[in-house]
């Protein structure tokens, strides 16, 4: 084996302590091929802040306003769709150390409007002309600054509606919006690509992917370099070639001793010195690895250069890596790494590898350059262990178990050399804890209102998970404990809804048709009172609570429903067995109900009926003489203008005059300018809301005649003349003939639906 | 900016039906070049001549790249093209788009390039994942292809990811055809 050249520094501020890379023996079956890493786009860097032409993007205030526009995302509901970007906005406003401080202002339907701040919009035809065919961009950030300092004036987000599909429900054959948008959100507060695989930077990203979802330590280090709050602690030190000459644009990453996660990344500088920022106290193994592989300086922003031809080296050498201690609020710097000369293995590992605490894997590693049977796989953390390693010229595989208890977070593996050449592919693997599981609310119905408390039941539940109930976040989660959420109801719409637990390492799970928000349907108003016992009566119910689904009973018998929305219903009364007052129950799916007793009233006479009435309009003042035309009007009836057309309520009642079975005269009362409904009413409560509708003109306008809210045209005026008189009796003949030649409903469109052309 | 494995973007596109034909490997640089191959719509060799960034009518800003076509290799194109792409720097203002490549005067690259959108712009398929920049071995006088990443320094040569630019050439041609 080739010795490390790594060198020590003098200047940490603890002597170093030194462990040992463990490496498996090389096994010599090949293990089942899990992973099949893809090859030819590059990879690789850690957290780096955009930098064009010396200059180093940055906000001169970390308070950053951000909107949203909704309603571009039209296959998103919208209230998940807003939780999501909550959330998203929510893991960089809240790292420890960090200033960065994303505000949230009102939506906006906005697309392009310069006046808008910091949009985060679905552009689904390519507007935004970033998305030609066959970009194969998810989504980006185009990113406005000033040339002098580099000062960031505007950022955006647009997503890529015309090639793909985003997903707030955690469907697998779409785009994650969260883990997008938490990616974008990097690159609004100035973060270039990082190359650190269980970055939320990471360039890449896969339907179904929510892993960026949370900030790995990468980001958070990065978020506290670009707006840094207080002091942080950080690591600093020097990569050098074998020659002494600075390695510019080389990448350095440390790894926590403690568990051998892969805490933040750094490249070098022109003089090959490197700088972590905003790093936690503890102790840390650091190394250094050129920029190949599947991110490299091509998904950088920035025009600096970066060398790439030494090979990986830690601190201390392959076989004994050197730790640093590093205290809160203090640097260490852990001095200058000789690096070793290039190594001939190169992998084309892409994205990261999601594993559950205690799973085991087999892993398979793509490339080149490897020794079949010489090459092995290793790595640092105490949690993991690797076995059955095998290795052929283009794969090294092995067994990977994750203990029950490793910390969730990223992890390297390192592959080796018998000399000693290391390669290194940083964060290839993601340890998440167990994917939470839901089993049921403690009551599964609440009220509409909301601030219910409930307890959420499940498995693998996490201290800081999100409840979301309909699309709506619940307020005062509280973690009990790992199968156990307290949480406050919010309000939602009557009828089911799904519960979505979030954990905050992205993890969520959903329980479908969860809760039932449960109104008390409450009547308000019915027209009419009364029907024929034959059945068959509209009715328009109005109140509140009525929930898709909600059954009407006349008695015992239930009406045909038709839900036009929560406050109103439109029901056709069954027959019934004989005439006389019957109970009225509104009883929603959950079973809760309201009881209405003698609220309708079945009678032997048939249902009235208006066909038509004419004119249809008339002045606001009044007084225009409408003459109407139906079925089966009684004596007494009674017409009233100016009703709602949807819920048969309010208007006046006009004077009125019953002609015959068929015909009636009124004379409209005052009414409001609009279009209203026109309805009759018997003596007895029975009714009838007319198909068409009365406009009431200003008095300015001419009233009466031209308007057709019936069918025949008739001049207004008091009195018909002789001709209009003839005219009238000719159509009403025309009338007659129709009606027996064409089935009912027909008849009835072919009467109403000509317009103005009476 | 995030970038789907191309393999994904092409399912997907052929789920949205926004191409024709399935992608025919997900293994390794055939894969993608499959992927690279169907997703462009104007695959080419070329040199840049010139460089330069407009701020354009509704306020955004784009560079325009005069080439030279050496090689052209998939969709029709003529011997001098003009290559637009969003962002750029005039006027005291800059446009930077995270993850989309920037070309230097006097470099050769076979580029994989989007159709045009209606301001006659085009992207690189997968922004930096569709730019390979062609260089000459200084120590072996042959001809490479890499992609933008260990190209930027000449010092820095001996990157890992060159390949040969005929065998490079011809896998697109093998697969164009």
């Amino acid at each position: 084996m080739r010795s490390s050249s790594a060198t020590s520094s003098s200047e940490c501020a603890d002597p170093p302590a030194r462990a040992r890379l463990r490496v498996r023996p090389l096994a010599g079956r090949l293990l089942l091929l899990l992973l099949a890493f893809q090859s030819g786009a590059g990879l690789a860097d850690a957290y780096v802040r955009i930098s064009i032409g010396g200059r180093t993007l940055y906000w001169d205030n970390p308070q950053i306003d951000w909107q949203l526009n909704p309603v571009s995302f039209t296959e998103l509901d919208p209230g998940e769709l807003s939780a999501a970007a909550n959330r998203a906005f929510a893991a960089w406003s809240e790292v420890p150390g960090s200033a960065l401080d994303f505000r949230r202002l009102q939506d906006s339907n906005s697309r392009n409007d310069p006046g808008a701040s910091h949009l985060i919009y679905l552009d689904p035809s390519n507007q935004s002309g970033f998305f030609p065919q066959g970009s194969g961009v998810v989504a980006l950030t185009p990113i406005t600054y000033a040339l002098s300092g580099g000062r960031i004036q505007d950022v955006d987000v647009i997503f890529n509606g015309r090639d793909y599909a985003f997903t707030v429900s955690g469907e697998n054959n779409a785009f994650d919006f969260q883990d997008v948008l938490t990616h974008e959100i990097g690159h609004m507060a100035g973060l270039d690509h990082s190359p650190h695989h269980g970055s939320s930077l990471w360039p890449y990203v896969a339907p179904g992917q929510w892993l960026h979802r949370s900030l790995s330590q990468d980001d958070l280090s990065g978020a506290v370099t670009v707006a840094r709050a207080g002091n942080a602690s950080t690591l600093k030190g020097r990569i050098v070639n074998g020659d002494g000459t600075a390695v510019k644009g080389g990448a350095v990453a440390a790894v926590r001793v403690e568990d051998g996660r892969l805490a933040a990344t750094a490249l070098s500088g022109s003089s090959g010195n490197w700088t972590i920022r905003g790093m936690p106290a503890g102790d840390y193994y650091v190394y250094a690895y050129p920029l190949v592989g599947s991110m490299t300086r091509a998904n950088l922003t920035g025009d600096g250069a970066v060398q790439v031809d030494f090979g990986a080296t830690f601190y201390g050498g392959t076989w004994a890596p050197q730790s640093f201690s590093l205290s809160a609020s203090t640097t260490t710097d852990c001095g200058s790494l000789t690096t070793a000369a290039a190594t001939t293995m190169e992998d084309q590992y892409r994205n990261p590898l999601v594993l559950a605490q205690g799973e085991g894997r087999s892993v398979t590693v793509w490339g080149s350059g490897f020794q079949p049977q010489q090459t092995s796989m290793s790595e640092l953390s105490p949690y993991l262990s690797l076995s059955g390693v095998n290795s052929n010229s283009a794969t090294v595989s092995a067994l990977l178990q994750v203990s029950n208890n490793c910390p969730p977070g990223s992890y390297d593996l390192y592959l080796t050399l018998p000399d000693g050449d290391l390669e290194v592919i940083p964060g290839a693997l993601e340890v998440v804890g167990p994917a939470p599981e839901l089993t049921g609310l403690s009551e599964v119905a609440g009220d509409v209102a909301g601030g219910e408390d409930r307890i959420l039941e499940g498995r693998n539940l996490q201290p800081g998970a999100e409840v979301l109930i309909g699309g709506r976040v619940a307020s005062g989660v509280v973690w009990l404990d790992a199968g156990r959420l307290a949480l406050s109801t919010p309000p939602g719409e009557p009828g089911a809804a799904d519960v979505v637990v979030i954990q905050t390492d992205g993890q969520e799970a959903r329980l479908e048709n969860g809760f039932l928000y449960s109104a008390v349907p409450i009547y308000e108003s019915v027209f009419p009172r009364a029907g024929a016992r034959a059945g068959g009566t509209a009715l328009h119910i109005t109140g509140s609570g009525f929930a898709p689904g909600i059954t009407v009973l006349f008695g015992e018998r239930a009406g045909a429903v038709v839900v036009e929305s929560e406050r109103l219903l439109r029901v056709t009364a069954p027959a019934a067995a004989s005439s006389g007052a019957v109970d009225v129950e509104l009883r929603n799916p959950d079973g809760v109900r309201s009881l209405y007793p003698a609220l309708f009233r079945y009678v032997d006479a048939p249902d009235p009926e208006i066909d038509s009435f004419t004119p249809g309009k008339g002045g606001n003042r009044g007084g225009t003489q409408v003459k109407l035309f139906g079925e089966n009007l009684q004596d007494g009836a009674r017409v009233k203008f100016g009703v709602d057309p949807l819920t048969a309520q309010g208007g006046q009642f006009a004077s009125s005059e019953v002609v015959s079975a068929q015909v009636m005269r009124s004379t409209t009362p005052s009414g409001p300018t609009g279009t209203y409904g026109v309805l009759i009413e018997m003596p007895n409560g029975q009714g009838a809301l007319a198909q068409a509708t009365f406009q009431y003109q200003s008095s300015a306008a001419p009233a009466g005649g031209g308007g057709c809210g019936g069918v025949i045209g008739l001049a207004s005026g008091p009195r018909p003349g002789p001709e209009e008189a003839t005219s009238f009796l000719l159509m009403i003949g025309a009338w007659f003939l129709l009606r027996r030649r064409l089935p009912r409903t027909a008849a009835s469109q072919a009467r109403f639906g000509s317009g103005r052309d009476c | 900016m995030r970038i789907p494995p191309l393999s994904a973007a092409v399912v997907l596109a052929l789920a949205l039906g926004a191409i024709s034909r399935a992608p025919a490997s997900t293994s390794s640089l055939d894969g993608s070049l499959d992927e690279l191959v169907q997703l462009a719509e104007r695959i080419c060799e070329v040199e840049v001549l010139s460089r330069e960034s407009l701020r354009l009518p509704g306020g955004g800003i784009e560079t325009r790249y005069t080439l030279a076509t050496i090689l052209p290799m998939k969709g029709a194109m003529s011997s001098v093209q003009q290559l637009r792409i969003p962002g750029g720097e005039v006027a005291g203002r800059g446009l930077v788009i995270p993850g989309l490549p920037r070309f230097q005067v006097g470099d050769r690259h076979i580029l994989f390039l989007s159709a045009e959108n209606d301001r006659q712009q085009r992207m690189p398929v997968g922004l930096d994942d569709g730019a390979f920049l062609v260089q000459t071995n200084l120590h072996s006088g042959e001809r490479e292809v890499r992609r933008m990443s260990a190209c930027c320094d000449e010092q820095n040569w001996s990157g890992t990811e060159a390949r040969s630019h005929e065998v490079f050439v011809r896998d697109i041609l093998e697969r164009v055809r």
